[in-house]
């Protein structure tokens, strides 16, 4: 095998052939291109040269200046032998003389910057005794004091007999193009920077109340077992479903926005607020056991039983898991929750407001999975989880064509966003059998759907690394007849990170497929230009933080824009998060943003409510002004 | 040099259509290949798009070469430049995802693996040198690329000279013994 016979059959590769149909019907776009070019001022022929390539002029310097001279070059011509300098009228102008200025290389030489003098003067002297060509940069001094960058090309002529006679030089002005390459350089570094460092901190925190979140309240809970004893208060709001139905969704944002108003003036200064869950609120009671922690719980569930609606509508009821825990521990906060979680799953069972868990160490890591698989067999096979999905616009068009599945629990006859369950089971590991759950129902979903749209389908970190995974969703696909391509599936960036061989293993095989594979939550976690480099994402989903202030945060416009014009150099689709409101989006479409899904698109909807044919939305508002 | 002010109106002619067809029909793959040695996929079916409709709009004048291939590389050059620069920020990004190709480069078998193995080795050449060896090799003479290339007979030949050795070496590197460039 050599060189030739590799490019001979590379020449043959079918996809440089083009079939009869394309070609008619690229025909006929070229004959709307001709007949365009008719109008005035359409010509996008005006300016080529058409005259003949090959019919070559004897002097080949004259050839090479003409050409130069219409694609913008500059030239110059030396000959050392006749101590001959010459250069173009176009040249004259990149150097920054005036045409009547008599050309010498040394004027030349003037107007270079003088750190790459030497280096310019070397390679004409080079190219002059070696007799080659050469190509290299330099920068120019304008008399200004303007810098600019020039690409040139020193070529050999040769008199008729072939003895080099001298040196032809063209020079393209490249600073655009310099300016452009430094400030994507600027641009990416940044970007990977300020991702880094906002990412840290928003990571901590709930984006609705701005409270603390699972994650960190977890990691407050690890130092605090370390050093000391406490206790955990797990509180669950019941009834936001009758809310929400009764006067909106937003309510339901209001009452939990409320309660978090509230227990931050009931709690302690020392003690550590979070909002672990939709409806979950979570309270680490440092140095306080049991004789001191439950009268703070009383004050808690008393201050809770505050009306936080008109009078006449549905109450909000509160329970609350508590337990306490020793100190000197190894940090286990994950399982202290766990424990928690289950004190507050009896308490609403027995509809009584506190429940106090078993004392730290009675429960057994195995027992605890037990009793969480029993948890989620049961929310499986008694249809506790339903699905919602949640539409997600096209921005070009304007029409709804894809819905995100979201999972609801109704443990209680009141669904509620799981996050807390569901980190829960990631942890015990029983999370594989709920996205196994969620992947047969959006396949399901897809059958009967009759207007062939598309969902994507949340996966955990665990199924991610799940081996059987991409066979169970070959099946079901082909057993349903439903096209690969019709779903995506989101996988954050946290997924990714606990183990990125087999992440990249499950993505190529679910992309070979023909499934398509989304980062969700771009921009909140860690080393994202990375992954879209190394995985075939075929979607980005920016993360909702960016998204929401996007009207007034000169900072986050700058991300969105920069993450999609970055999504669109590597042909990948964009879909903004939290989108709110439709001067959002009209930023959104300025920004070339692909897709966008928030309570200005719409609202989750249980499936069975999904209409049966594609959504056109109002016209977005496109002359919005940002500050 | 004729440029477009100095063309003669020459106005559609019947048959014109279908003469173009075929010239279309003929030569799209070989430009196409050969712009795809140095090029992302989604620029060169931009610039190949733009030059044959430029060939079909200006087909009066163009057809009237001795060779009108000629005229359609010399363009695609000029366009490729331009569109890469105008696309200098996607263009960086994309030169990432395209380096380095996975293949298994020793016994490249089937076409596509030849293309990939093709795109890695003009890939290590400087675009002057990769586009002076790549029309050698589709038939044109030393003299006919120089003039495609706008550049002197002699450096046509050294640009050759050139690519040859890199790629003889690029060749061992890779594992396809001495390489035989011709």
């Amino acid at each position: 095998m050599n060189i030739d016979d590799i490019l001979r059959r590379a020449a043959q590769e079918p996809a440089v052939q083009l079939s009869e149909v394309e070609i008619r019907r690229n025909m006929r776009l070229f004959e709307l291109d001709r007949r365009k070019s008719l109008t005035p001022g359409h010509d996008p022929t005006a300016g080529l040269d058409l005259g003949d390539p090959l019919e070559l002029a004897d002097d080949e310097a004259l050839r090479i200046a003409q050409q130069a001279e219409l694609l913008g070059l500059g030239t110059f011509t030396w000959r050392p032998a006749e101590d001959m300098f010459a250069w173009s009228g176009r040249m004259a102008s990149m150097l920054d003389y005036l045409p009547e200025a008599k050309p010498a290389r040394r004027l030349y030489l003037d107007r270079v910057h003088k750190d790459d003098r030497k280096t310019v003067e070397d390679h004409l002297n080079q190219a002059s005794d070696d007799h080659e060509p050469l190509a290299f940069e330099h920068r120019t001094v304008r008399a200004n004091g303007e810098v600019r960058h020039l690409e040139c090309v020193l070529q050999v002529l040769l008199d008729p007999h072939g003895t080099p006679t001298g040196l032809l030089g063209t020079a393209r002005d490249i600073t655009e193009s310099v300016m452009d390459k430094r400030a994507l350089a600027r641009l990416s570094k940044r970007l990977e920077t300020v991702m880094a460092v906002v990412g840290e901190s928003l990571a901590d925190r709930d984006p609705h109340t701005r409270l603390f979140n699972r994650r960190r309240f977890v990691a407050e809970l690890d130092r605090e077992i370390r050093t000391g004893e406490g206790t955990v208060l797990l509180l669950g709001l019941e009834g936001l479903r009758e809310v929400n139905r009764q006067n909106g969704p937003q309510a339901g944002d209001d009452v939990v926005a409320a309660v978090a108003k509230l227990l931050a003036n009931v709690v302690r200064p020392t003690d550590v607020l979070a909002r672990i869950g939709g409806n979950e609120f979570a309270v680490l009671l440092p140095r306080t056991i049991a004789p001191g922690a439950r009268p703070i719980a009383e004050r808690i569930a008393q201050a809770m039983r505050t009306p936080f609606l008109a009078a006449g509508q549905s109450p909000v009821v509160t329970r609350i898991g508590m337990v306490h825990f020793s100190g000197g521990q190894p940090a286990a906060g994950e399982d202290l929750l766990i424990d928690a979680d289950q004190a507050l799953y009896d308490a609403k069972e027995r509809s009584t407001e506190i429940v106090e868990g078993l004392p730290p160490g009675s429960v057994s890591a195995a027992e605890r999975r037990r009793r969480w698989r029993k948890r989620v067999r049961i929310a499986i096979r008694g249809d506790l989880l339903d699905l919602h999905a949640q539409p997600i616009v096209d921005l070009s068009r304007n029409v709804v064509t894809r819905h995100e599945l979201l999972l609801r629990l109704s443990e209680w006859n009141d669904p509620i966003t799981p996050s807390s369950f569901l980190s829960t089971a990631e942890r015990l590991g029983t999370i594989v059998q709920i996205d196994q759950y969620v992947i047969r129902k959006a396949i399901e979903l897809l059958v009967n759907d009759p207007c062939g749209r598309h969902v994507q389908v949340n996966l955990s970190g665990r199924s991610v690394c799940e081996e059987g995974l991409p066979e169970l969703v070959a099946d079901l696909l082909s057993s349903h007849g439903v096209k690969p391509s019709r779903l995506t599936f989101e996988i954050t960036e946290t997924a990714l990170i606990s183990n990125m061989t087999a992440a990249r293993q499950f993505a190529d095989r679910l992309h070979e497929m023909g499934c398509q594979l989304a980062l969700d939550d771009f921009g909140s976690g860690y080393a994202s230009l990375a992954h879209l480099k190394y995985l075939p994402f075929d979607m980005v989903k920016i993360d909702g933080e960016f998204v929401a202030g996007l009207l007034e945060n000169k900072s986050d416009q700058i991300m969105v824009k920069s993450i999609a014009q970055m999504c669109a150099g590597l042909g990948v689709q964009t879909v903004a998060e939290f989108v709110e409101n439709t001067e959002t989006k009209a930023v959104l479409v300025d920004y070339g943003v692909d897709m966008a899904q928030g309570f200005a698109v719409g609202r989750p909807i249980p499936i069975s409510e999904i209409p049966n044919s594609l959504e056109q939305l109002p016209d977005i508002i496109r002359t919005a002004s940002v500050s | 040099v004729r440029t477009h002010s100095a063309r003669q109106g020459a106005s559609w002619q019947p048959g014109w259509t279908e003469e173009f067809e075929r010239f279309y029909q003929l030569n799209h793959a070989q430009v196409r290949f050969f712009l795809r040695a140095r090029c992302p996929d989604h620029l060169v079916d931009d610039v190949l798009q733009e030059v044959f409709s430029a060939a079909y709009t200006r087909w009066g004048e163009v057809r009237e070469h001795a060779k009108p291939l000629a005229w359609v590389y010399r363009v695609a050059i000029n366009k490729y430049s331009d569109a890469v620069r105008e696309a200098t920020a996607q263009h960086k990004l994309l030169k990432k995802l395209h380096d380095p190709v996975e293949t298994d480069s020793a016994h490249p078998q089937g076409r596509i693996d030849s293309a990939l193995l093709a795109r890695q080795l003009l890939g290590r050449l400087p675009r002057s040198e990769a586009h002076a060896f790549l029309l050698f090799h589709l038939g044109w003479s030393e003299k006919e690329t120089a003039s495609i290339l706008n550049v002197t007979l002699h450096t046509c030949r050294t640009y050759k000279k050139r690519a040859r050795i890199k790629l003889r070496e690029a060749a061992k590197e890779l594992g396809l013994g001495d390489g035989g460039a011709a």
